[in-house]
């Protein structure tokens, strides 16, 4: 037992290699303390106050999440409004992302700062405020007010990072190509977007796990009609013991873990680290 | 070598800071390397960006093979261009870089594979058709980037400063290897640098540019043999200048002799370095700076602090400049 005094360990390995590894613990705590929670939660039947540990483990809150009709329909509704917005925003957001990195206009910092300006306000305010306009477009409870909402939250990141991803690009690499005999159209399309790729990808998958995971506007503007996994995650919280949510949590996980895995297959390992490189 | 390729007629480009090319008159015959050359800021990278039409001009014509180009965009004209560096599309290989123009012009597949061999083969870099750019060193670049142009068949190959970036020894062997493609393939070149070492070597014709005009355009021989004003004597070359009152007397450094015992003036030696195969020596004579080459074998019988003779042998006049015709000391 002599080897394992805290004294013996610390002097033996050194004060900075001992102050290290606490760092790592905690922050590994902190991390993955709550993986680990929802973990054990899955697997429990009953867990009540006093018990440490659940009392009865089993699959029994499975088969009622699994069991409930609408599953299929909320997880396909929320697939489908990710994929529409994060369409939509990649036709609207890469041209501008294209100005904003290449051209010199007049209030250009301050179209940049306007996107941290909405970012910043408490978002419940705007959607109120814009549930107003959409009552009278009638466009609550509507597929096309809910996605309007999911475009409205991606424009930040799918300017932003592309715009940096198009800068990184040279000017020289578009005028070899306009030399060589391409028109404008072609020096974008075979030139400056797959160089910018690797950005563009990155911003892409960002706003569509964001999009899976957005509660706040679309149960404002799209309850009760348009139902969401993450929507329904609030009436879950709500209504049933924690196992319930920590099951369905997993479920909503899925999905990210799904494309993250595909990105990375796709584009190499360097994606996330390389994509967002300003 | 009189056929006229391209002919620029009076163009002008001010920038908004007042720099750029005003009223620049200038024709480029078939078949020869045309040097720009000039101290940065001087217009010599706009002239050729007119050229090659990724700059409008404000006023005059560009004719390239008698045909007004002026209002064509750079994907139109029939020149092609390379630029001092980033050339190359990271995304593809050597091969796809090299095919993206044929492919544009719709040029059969068997046909595009065909010109490419051969053109790797004059590269003399066949090995590198499936690599990357970023494999390979910035010197390969270039010559891929010159090779991708003249793939085109272009009337005018552009050449913006494209050795800079690399270093001296390359860049000798590149300005080489440019000079035998040039002559194997016979394509007519307007190339820019500072360098006036690399527009000596390269050029069949020299344009010097002062300022956004052209200060002469001669061969390279008779450029340094017959500078026509102080400006392009400066430039091209090594050139001492003796303030003489209203006149300023240049002369190179080696069409002068020393000597103990009898010469033009007497001056004083600061300093005694050898060049290896040649010696040179910095003197003073009436607080002006001069430096004159001496064979390496009579470089050990001078001395720092040393008086000696010079005799100058061949020399041009110049009227003074306004700015130092105070200074004069005689």
């Amino acid at each position: 037992m002599k080897h394992l005094s805290p004294r013996r360990i610390f002097y033996t390995f050194g004060k900075k290699y001992v102050i290290d590894s606490l760092i790592f613990i905690v922050f590994f705590l902190f991390f993955f303390g709550p993986l680990l929670n929802t973990a054990m939660l899955i697997f429990a039947e009953r867990y009540q106050a006093p018990h440490l540990l659940p009392t009865r483990f089993g699959l029994q809150w499975w088969c009622y999440i699994l069991g409930q009709p609408e599953l299929l329909q909320v997880m396909l509704n929320s697939l489908l409004i990710a994929l529409i917005a994060t369409s939509i925003s990649l036709v609207i957001c890469l041209p501008a992302a294209y100005a904003v990195a290449r051209l010199q206009f007049k209030g250009k910092s301050f179209f940049l700062f306007s996107f941290l300006l909405t970012n910043a306000f408490p978002k419940i305010g705007l959607y109120t405020a814009i549930g107003i306009l959409f009552y009278r477009f009638h466009l609550m409870g509507t597929l096309t007010g809910v996605v309007i909402i999911h475009v409205l939250n991606m424009l930040l990141f799918m300017i932003w990072i592309p715009s940096g991803a198009f800068q990184k690009i040279r000017i020289q690499q578009e005028e070899a190509a306009r030399d060589v005999g391409a028109g404008p159209l072609r020096t974008f399309l075979s030139i400056t977007m797959p160089i910018a790729l690797p950005g563009i990808a990155v911003a892409a998958m960002f706003s569509f796990l964001g999009s899976l995971e957005e509660a706040q506007g679309t149960l404002l503007v799209g309850f009760p009609e348009v139902k969401t996994m993450a929507t329904s995650m609030y009436g879950m919280i709500l209504d049933y013991p924690p196992m319930a949510g920590a099951v369905f949590s997993v479920l909503l996980l899925i999905p990210t873990v799904i494309i993250l895995l595909v990105c990375r297959k796709l584009f190499g390992k360097g994606i996330l680290s390389g994509g967002i490189m300003m | 070598m009189t056929e006229i390729k391209v002919r620029i007629n009076h163009i002008s480009k001010v920038y908004e800071n007042g720099d750029g090319i005003r009223d620049i008159d200038l024709e480029i015959r078939n078949g020869e390397i045309l040097t720009l050359l000039g101290p940065s800021g001087c217009g010599k990278s706009t002239i050729l960006r007119c050229l090659g039409g990724f700059q409008g001009v404000d006023s005059g014509h560009i004719l390239i093979d008698g045909q007004d180009v002026t209002e064509l965009p750079a994907n139109k004209r029939p020149t092609s261009m390379v630029f001092q560096s980033y050339n190359l599309w990271d995304h593809m290989t050597v091969y796809e870089n090299l095919a993206f123009g044929l492919k544009l012009r719709k040029m059969a597949k068997s046909k595009i594979r065909e010109k490419i061999t051969a053109m790797l083969q004059l590269l003399r870099m066949p090995e590198v058709v499936k690599k990357y750019p970023s494999q390979l060193s910035g010197g390969q670049q270039q010559r891929i980037a010159i090779g991708r142009s003249l793939l085109l068949e272009p009337s005018v190959l552009l050449l913006d400063e494209p050795y800079s970036a690399l270093d001296a020894k390359i860049r000798q062997q590149m300005r080489e290897e440019l000079k035998r493609i040039q002559r194997e393939t016979g394509v007519t070149v307007a190339f820019v640098t500072h360098d006036q070492e690399e527009a000596m070597a390269l050029s069949d014709r020299i344009v010097v540019m002062d300022k956004g005009s052209i200060a002469q355009i001669d061969t390279p021989q008779n450029i340094y043999e017959n500078p026509i004003n102080r400006y392009t004597a400066s430039f091209i070359g090594e050139m001492n200048f003796l303030d003489q009152g209203l006149d300023v007397q240049a002369f190179r450094p080696e069409d002068a002799t020393l000597s103990a015992e009898h010469g033009d003036f007497l001056a004083r030696i600061d300093h005694v370095s050898s060049a290896g195969h040649y010696g040179i020596i910095t003197l003073t004579y009436q607080e002006q700076p001069l430096k004159i080459f001496v064979d390496k074998v009579a470089l050990a019988q001078y001395q720092p602090h040393q008086q000696v003779y010079v005799t100058v042998n061949k020399a041009k006049t110049y009227g003074a400049p306004a700015l130092t015709a105070g200074k004069s000391g005689a």
